[in-house]
């Protein structure tokens, strides 16, 4: 990809997440409430994982804490061996722009853009940044290809021109991923991201992520409470009461693009850990 | 902005309603200060048109004491002092005057010497016709009241190519009319009866008796007229008077300045913020969209400049129709105040005051919606993804009440101060104490509100609940018009006050009911006449005239001590009436207005030296009066008996220039006998209610501003109101789920507007009564203590007006978020 061009990648198999005693205790509540008590965790290069549990169980507060969003009150998170926490607010908004994509479970587009400037924003966030590092701002023809690129990739080719109220869940969440995806990152997050959507249209999107982390070694996070949506990854993370209490790895066949993978082995292991 | 100005524009468009608001409100704010500030500039130039028509070329004006004259020579000395181009003296010659054929009858009148169509240096305004020319000893120009006056009962005024007869060396000598001049063009030294001749005709035929009492110098450039006065006293002794024209500048409603900027500040202040609630509604709206652009990757600084941006767009859109506006206001009000006998002066608004009006309405826009941007820059991302409105739940930050006491005290340490600065002072800290107060305030006042209105309205109470869950928004909603009230009720109890004082001021100054106004002195004889014509049953003369006294003109009042000590006026302060009026028929004494004892130090007892006809004489104050009679200068006239006033100043204190009566019958009666004799009928309350007028007139412009912040204030309101229906659609519509009717679910949406309009109105009420004592307290002065009076009806008026906009602006939005299906609603967000 001409555009966005990410820095070498880190070889394949090497650490890209590197978190250590994450902690985090929210203390509106009475008593305080330790929501990340001591987690640590990698994840590899081209890696697809999931992290399941219970809700509450604080899936999404790691979430947001490995993509930058939400500091712990203790502990480290290393992406491509950044640490995110010892550097600014604004590095850390640039690094998100340039190395992380994030998907949420809903009303993840912006309401008053269409579904392409929805896509194109990281790429615009950049060349409107007046932040010095922000590397050599990005030709509109550039831009509007490399959306064009993305589009076409997730099968949204055609929508470019709609708001985001004027087409379907499952494209929305698609349009989110694209927009995710659009600066080339390093690392995607996506915390619930079929939560809202019918079981076709979930594993339609689960086979696509699934398909760009065989293609381009896209690593990938989901959060899910789902067993049959956690089964798409490679290796399935269970949390419960902040703490990730097992992890189960789970090897799919040299599969089709349409294989629904069996989610009966992760269940067998969730109801052994009484969950 | 390549990537996120779409973003700021397209929620403008979006929010066309807000948008505009907010565009007006600062448009109003940059109107109001550059409406003051043309009108000030513009009367600025005004007075010092006035004062030049009045100085002319004069640098300097020198007097002599009252009786004497300038010799020849001394008049010769003075044009050679160092710095002196030019000395013109100036001829004066009291003659009697009447219409050709009048015998020996006529009117005192005041013979000027021309010299080059100029009086002392000054133009002479004409009306009609012309001056005499240089040489001529034939025609004369007189005053256009004295025309009136000089007619013959039952006849005409005097026209141009009439003939006057006047008094001269030679006996009864007639001259021909050839202009008629206007009484404000002659300046101050120069009584309203004048007869203007050429100093050819002065020095000729009027020679006998001719005085000249002033000499004016012109300067050369660059000499100082202080330096020449020094020369002047040096050179010909110091009985003299050496006074610059130009010196006592005047500047039109001086006293209401500090308040006139009190007031536009605030409307700056209440502009800025309502372009702060509009970019926090904004930034309330799009929490989401926030926590978005910075999963995205946006900067904090970025969210910032694009929530800036938006504002600061919007606030551009007020800049051409407040620079409209404020133009407009400034014409308006510089014709509605200049006075009327002046000629307009052009009104051209500089470029340089139309910049600093709108910088100043602009910047503080713009300033006002950088707090709410920067904290949308640092709203903790995950705190924006996971807002949710219907949970909203705002807390007040910490320390608020303590800072809001600690500016309520300061403001009320302020308030005991003398000086009115430190006044102000204190009513900007009271102010925004108790705006900083609104947080805890409003919600509490308005639940207070709700629970004794929960008979009548049974939704108060949920809505008052709903105000609490939110106070920061309903607080900054609440505080343009909490402060805006404030300044309404604080001016009118201002107004109230003053007028009050003012009334009390003329009633008790005259004698009689009725003031008999003449536009010349008018002879003894003619009081005499009206007395016999059976019209009234009391006349008293007064005279009014100036002396030099310790070096500056003073005016001096002469009446009848007898018939003041009578029939009342005058409000001696001290000693008692009776010996007041003793010591001015018994001797050399004045009465002295309060105003001189704090300005000069006056005091009962003092004793000054006065050079009059029988040498310098020593005067005493011998009582002081609240108030006198004006002096042609704004300030008040020193009181002397007549009798007194004709020993020591001669023909100069005969006569009368006002006569105060009481009516024997009907009124037309006076007016009739008035008119006989080219006088004017005035009832005193007639004059009281020109007083309050004069007054009112010059403080309706503060109450006018302080109305235009109200204005400005409920646009704020609007725009919350707008955003707090929207955002309880869905809890509208879980009520309506649960078993509301529509009805009363639109009863608490308008509920909830009329009570957070109460709330920030009865504060503002309170807070203007506060305000208003000390500042009722700073503008009292010596005689004039004008005392509180609640202004109720205004209150009341606001209060009502604002809680009835408030329901009203309510309903639209009220009625949509009621109106959309309970399905629909449930499904938004
Ligand atoms: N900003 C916050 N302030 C206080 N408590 C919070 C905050 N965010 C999350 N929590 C609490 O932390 C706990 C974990 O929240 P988190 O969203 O991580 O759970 P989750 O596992 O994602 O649950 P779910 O499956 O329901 O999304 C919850 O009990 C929540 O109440
Ligand atoms: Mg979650």
């Amino acid at each position: 990809m001409s555009v966005a061009t990410p820095p070498p990648p880190t070889a394949v198999g090497a650490d890209l997440i590197e978190a250590d005693g994450l902690v985090k205790t929210y203390r509106i509540s009475r008593p305080p409430r330790d929501v990340l008590r001591g987690i640590s965790l990698r994840v590899k290069n081209g890696e697809f994982v999931a992290i399941m549990g219970a809700s509450g169980s604080g899936k999404s507060t790691l979430l947001y804490t490995l993509g930058g969003l939400e500091p712990p009150d203790a502990g480290t998170v290393r992406i491509d061996g950044v640490d995110l926490f010892s550097t600014s607010d604004s590095q850390r908004s640039q690094f998100r722009r340039d190395r992380i994509g994030f998907v949420f479970q809903t009303y993840n587009l912006i309401p008053s853009m269409t579904a392409a400037e929805n896509v194109a924003l990281p790429l615009r966030l950049r060349n409107e940044s007046s932040l010095p590092l922000g590397g050599n701002r990005i030709r509109r023809r550039d831009v509007d290809d490399r959306v064009r690129a993305v589009m076409n990739q997730l099968n949204l080719h055609g929508l470019q021109g709609h708001g985001p109220d004027q087409i379907s869940g499952g494209e929305q969440q698609r349009v989110a991923i694209a927009r995710a995806l659009v600066a080339a990152p390093a690392l995607l997050l996506a915390d619930e991201p079929t939560g809202n959507l019918d079981w076709t249209t979930s594993h339609e999107l689960m086979s696509l992520l699934s398909r760009l982390v065989r293609t381009d070694r896209q690593t990938t996070v989901v959060v899910t409470h789902e067993a049959s949506i956690a089964a798409y990854a490679e290796r399935v993370l269970i949390m419960s009461d902040g703490q990730i209490v097992d992890e189960v790895r789970l090897s799919h066949m040299p599969a089709t693009d349409e294989a629904i993978p069996d989610p009966a082995p992760l269940v067998a292991r969730l109801r052994a850990l009484g969950l | 902005m390549s990537g996120l100005w779409p973003l700021a524009w397209r929620s403008i468009r979006s929010h066309k309603l807000r948008a505009a608001l907010t565009a007006f409100a600062v448009a109003l704010g940059i109107a109001a200060v550059l409406g003051v500030q043309l009108t000030l500039d513009g009367l600025n130039s005004q007075a010092q048109a006035a004062q030049d028509a009045t100085a002319g070329a004069s640098s300097l004006d020198v007097r002599v004491a009252a009786g004497s004259s300038f010799t020849q020579a001394q008049v010769t000395g003075l044009g050679k002092l160092r710095g002196v181009a030019q000395a013109v003296p100036l001829y004066e010659k009291r003659v009697v005057a009447g219409p050709q054929g009048s015998g020996l009858q006529g009117l005192t009148v005041t013979l000027i010497g021309l010299q080059d169509g100029n009086v002392a240096l000054r133009p002479v305004t004409v009306l009609t016709g012309r001056l005499p020319h240089r040489g001529d000893t034939a025609n004369v120009a007189i005053d256009q009241g004295l025309a009136g006056a000089l007619a013959t009962p039952g006849s005409r005024a005097l026209r141009v190519g009439d003939k006057l007869q006047m008094i001269t060396a030679n006996g009864p000598d007639q001259f021909t009319i050839i202009g008629i001049t206007s009484d404000t063009g002659a300046g101050p030294g120069f009584t309203r009866s004048a007869v203007f001749a050429d100093n050819a005709a002065m020095l000729g035929t009027f020679h006998l008796g001719l005085q000249t009492p002033m000499v004016a110098l012109r300067l050369n450039p660059g000499a100082s007229s202080s330096a020449v006065a020094e020369e002047v006293r040096g050179s010909l002794g110091t009985s003299l008077s050496a006074v610059d024209p130009r010196g006592a500048g005047i500047a039109p409603l001086a006293d209401l300045r500090p308040l006139l900027v009190l007031a536009t500040m605030l409307s700056v202040f209440i502009g800025a913020g309502v372009t702060a609630n509009s970019v926090a509604l904004a930034m309330l709206e799009r929490r989401r969209e926030i926590g978005l652009l910075r999963a995205a990757g946006a900067s904090s600084a970025q969210v910032f400049r694009l929530f800036a941006s938006e504002a600061v767009a919007v606030a551009a859109v007020g800049i051409p129709f407040g620079a409209g506006l404020g133009i407009l206001l400034g014409a308006l009000l510089v014709s509605h105040y200049a006075p009327s006998d002046l000629p307009a002066p052009p009104f051209s608004p500089g470029a340089g005051e139309i910049l600093a009006g709108i910088f100043a309405g602009f910047g503080a826009a713009v300033l006002g919606a950088m707090v709410p941007a920067a904290i949308a820059g640092r709203t903790p991302v995950l705190d924006a993804l996971r807002f949710s409105p219907a949970s909203e739940r705002q807390r007040v930050p910490a320390g608020l009440i303590a800072v809001s006491l600690l500016s309520v005290i300061a403001g009320a340490i302020c308030f005991a101060a003398t000086s009115s600065g430190v006044v102000a002072l204190g009513v900007a800290l009271f102010l925004l104490g108790v705006v900083l107060a609104l947080p805890y305030l409003v919600p509490r006042i308005a639940t207070l509100v709700a629970r004794l209105l929960s008979p009548l309205i049974p939704t108060a109470p949920t809505a008052a609940a709903a105000l609490r869950r939110t106070p920061n928004r309903t607080a900054l909603t609440a505080a343009g018009l909490t402060v805006s009230v404030a300044t309404a009720v604080a001016v009118s109890a201002l107004v109230a006050g003053a007028l009050s004082a003012s009334d009390s001021w003329v009633a008790n100054l005259f004698v009689g009911s009725t003031v008999i106004t003449s536009p010349v002195t008018q002879r003894d004889a003619i009081a005499t006449a009206i007395v016999k014509s059976g019209t009234v049953q009391m006349a008293s003369e007064l005279r009014i005239f100036t002396e030099p006294v310790q070096g500056t003109s003073v005016a001096i009042a002469a009446i009848d001590p007898t018939a003041f000590n009578q029939h009342g006026g005058l409000d001696v302060t001290e000693p008692g009436r009776d010996a007041a009026f003793a010591a001015l028929r018994n001797g050399p004494a004045v009465l002295a207005p309060q105003s001189l004892e704090t300005g000069s130090g006056w005091h009962v007892g003092a004793q000054f030296p006065v050079s009059t006809d029988h040498g310098v004489v020593y005067f005493t104050v011998a009582g002081m009066v609240s108030h006198s009679f004006p002096a042609g200068d704004g300030g008040e006239a020193l009181i002397m008996g007549s009798d007194v006033a004709r020993t020591y100043f001669g023909n100069t204190a005969d006569g009368f220039d006002d006569l105060l009566v009481v009516p024997q019958g009907s009124e037309t009666s006076v007016d009739r006998i008035a008119a006989t004799y080219g006088m004017n009928a005035v009832p005193v309350s007639t004059i009281e209610q020109s007083a309050r007028d004069a007054l009112s007139h010059s403080i309706g412009v503060l109450l006018a501003l302080a109305i235009v912040s109200v204005v400005i204030a409920m646009l704020a309101l609007v725009n919350t109101l707008v955003v707090n229906a929207r955002q309880r659609t869905r809890e509208l519509a879980l009520l309506r789920a649960v078993g509301f009717s529509r009805s009363q679910a639109l009863r608490l949406a308008l509920s909830e507007a009329g009570l957070l309009a109460f709330a920030a109105a009865i504060i503002g009420v309170a807070a203007g009564i506060v305000v208003a004592l000390p500042l009722l307290h700073a503008s009292a002065s010596q005689g004039f203590v004008p005392q509180f009076n609640f202004p109720a009806v205004i209150a009341i008026v606001l209060v009502i007006t604002i809680v009835v906009a408030a329901v009203t602006a309510a309903l639209a939005p009220a009625r949509r978020a009621t109106s959309i299906s309970v399905l629909t609603a449930l499904r938004q967000d």
